[in-house]
């Protein structure tokens, strides 16, 4: 493989995990809201397209920039590239747009943008991952599917 | 605004056609409004008929329906279901599986006898559908050229083009040689970003683009060659779609900025001047629909097909108002809209102090008429389009005054193009984004729509007025 964009990224301590476990999580007449807490367990997995890390190892993604707004079922996620120049800024934010279209309802309606300030294209990248028609065209593409599907191997364990 | 107090008419959902398997990108009218063909994610075209096409003649009256309110479907609610009241009386009559390799997401037909149809897919390929020997639809062409999806296909309505766009930020235009031959006659790169959408102008050979880089773009052919007639620049982000009003003299365009924006070209002599060579005319931008009726990217747009020419409405000594039917838009916040189109226009003075008075006064200028306020105090951001007086745009069209004594548009000056929100449908597909909406064709059956969404659906609707 190629030079690494970012070759020696810091690595990140990671907590075990970040909510509590209630009973009411087994009982599965009780729905409960999902809160941001949820969210950021299910992108945190994710594994970086570039290392044999995670986002919450490299500090893409912190529970701190997963907004829920329940009432109004909107999600905004925003992640911050390891470099302003990371070229794998638009696959990761894929990853987490696609993590979240298999795992929430379909009535949420889900943002992923970069961090204001941490990528110099950072218009351009959020502009691409929330169009709904490059997006659906980008999960038609085998290749792309495949590696997304290999960072996503990590979440659902 | 409170939207269920200023309703004036209602909409109803009579129809939901289901069969797609995944998200209908786009359902459109056939040119005579008595078919609809849908393109989807699950690769398939299909085409529905009503089963007895009388229906479409039918004044429905919500006294018939079960619920006598303003439609709001709610997806988890069994409320759906009592809409059935007309269902079933539409059919899939034609289904095309595996119509592309990839996701389907523009059709349109041939705009003459309708026997064929084009479709335009993220697999790069544009086919041409026409019924074989069994009355099957088969592809009988396919025009390649485009790098990757193609997201627009556009028949003219003289038949002779055919125009494509896609991720590849080109244009082409094709040229039909044969029954089933076409041949590329130009090829038009000069949008920065993915082209959207395509529309032909409803009587003329002019193309319209809307693109990711934010504008629309008008395009003329001149001696064979096609070049770009106007750059239509406002919107802030991706613009999804676009429609002429029934004259051709209005556009509207829709975007992801959460606006809508209605434009015209700023001519300011008539029609019979206009025919001989002037520069082209700059469009602009004469009417806002403001951000605050959305939460999400507006994704389709629809001008009626009420009025062939302009109705007249009120006429005075000053000026006279007319009537240019309904705008329906569609968005990813689950929702459908319906506004009222009205211009106003003034009488010109005379043509020596009208010119003079274009030039003296700058176009931001506010008139202090009360209508304008109103508009003011609702989005002031976009109150400087409200009034277009000073751009001294004349409107040269014919207009229906309903038999009265016959009005030359060419002694008026635009003064103001004017919307109303008749109707707000939310959750038109449920909690799901509605990708498209359109207004049927035929003038005999204008109150009635089509929309697609993302639960994989098809909904038919009727406008009661």
């Amino acid at each position: 493989m190629s030079a690494k964009i970012n070759s020696a990224p810091i690595i990140y301590e990671t907590q075990v995990s970040c909510r509590e476990i209630t009973p009411r999580d087994y009982d599965d007449n009780f729905t409960e809201e999902i809160d941001s807490s949820e969210i950021y367990d299910l992108i945190r997995n994710i594994t970086d397209p570039e290392h044999p890390l995670t986002l919450e190892q490299l500090n893409v993604t912190q529970l701190k920039h997963v907004q829920v707004d329940s009432e109004n079922s909107y999600i905004l996620i925003e992640f911050t590239p390891t470099i302003p120049h990371c070229s794998m800024a638009t696959l990761i934010g894929l990853c987490i747009r696609v993590c979240l279209l298999r795992s929430l309802p379909p009535r949420y309606k889900i943002d992923v943008k970069v961090r204001p300030g941490t990528h110099n294209s950072e218009d351009a990248i959020n502009k691409q991952l929330n169009d709904k028609e490059r997006v659906a065209a980008a999960l038609e593409n085998k290749n792309l599917l495949e590696v997304v599907d290999q960072c996503l191997s990590t979440v659902f364990v | 605004m409170d939207v269920e107090q200023t309703s004036k008419l209602k909409v109803l959902c009579t129809d939901t056609l289901e069969g797609h398997e995944n998200q209908v990108w786009r359902a459109i009218w056939r040119p005579d409004g008595e078919a609809i063909l849908s393109c989807s994610g699950d690769k398939s075209i299909r085409l529905w008929a009503p089963i007895n096409k009388s229906i479409l003649a039918e004044k429905i009256h919500l006294s018939n329906a079960p619920i006598s309110q303003t439609v709001d479907i709610n997806p988890d609610s069994e409320n759906n279901k009592t809409f059935t009241n007309y269902s079933e009386k539409w059919q899939c009559i034609s289904s095309i599986e595996q119509a592309h390799k990839r996701a389907v997401r523009s059709i349109c037909f041939q705009p003459i006898t309708y026997e064929s149809f084009a479709s335009a897919g993220f697999d790069g390929c544009t086919n041409i559908w026409a019924k074989n020997y069994n009355k099957e639809y088969e592809c009988f062409t396919t025009l390649e050229g485009h790098e990757n999806e193609v997201k627009s296909v556009a028949w003219s309505p003289s038949g002779h083009l055919v125009a494509t766009c896609g991720r590849d930020k080109s244009i082409w235009i094709w040229e039909v040689v044969g029954e089933n031959d076409f041949e590329c006659v130009s090829v038009l790169m000069e949008h920065t970003q993915d082209v959207k959408m395509l529309i032909w102008h409803p009587t003329e050979d002019i193309l319209v683009s809307a693109s990711y880089d934010d504008t629309v773009r008008i395009w003329k052919e001149s001696e064979d060659d096609w070049y770009c007639s106007a750059i239509l620049a406002g919107h802030k982000s991706t613009v999804w779609s676009i429609d002429f009003d029934p004259t051709g003299k209005f556009l509207v365009s829709c975007s992801d900025d959460l606006t809508a924006k209605i434009w015209t070209p700023k001519t300011t002599q008539k029609r019979s001047k206009a025919l001989e060579f002037q520069s082209e005319p700059e469009w602009v931008c004469v009417c806002t629909i403001p951000s605050s009726f959305y939460k999400r990217s507006l994704y389709s747009v629809s001008w009626s097909k009420h009025f062939l020419k302009p109705l007249l409405i009120e006429k005075s000594e000053e000026k006279i108002s007319l009537n240019h039917g309904y705008i329906a838009t569609a968005s990813g916040d689950n929702k459908m809209c319906v506004f009222a189109i009205t211009s106003t226009h003034k009488k010109n003075k005379s043509d020596a102090n009208s010119n003079k008075f274009n030039e003296t006064n700058s176009i931001q200028k506010q008139s202090d008429s009360g209508r304008n306020e109103e508009d003011v105090s609702m989005e002031n951001q976009d109150s400087e389009v409200n009034n277009v007086e000073n751009y001294g745009i004349l409107v040269d069209i014919d207009i229906d005054t309903e038999g009265s004594e016959k009005i030359l548009m060419e002694d008026y000056t635009l003064q103001n193009v004017h919307f109303d929100l008749v109707h707000t449908i939310s959750n038109a597909h449920g909690c799901f984004d509605v990708n498209s909406v359109a207004f049927n064709p035929n003038t005999k059956y204008a109150n009635w729509l089509v929309s697609a969404g993302d639960d994989n659906n098809i909904n038919i609707w009727y406008l009661q007025q």
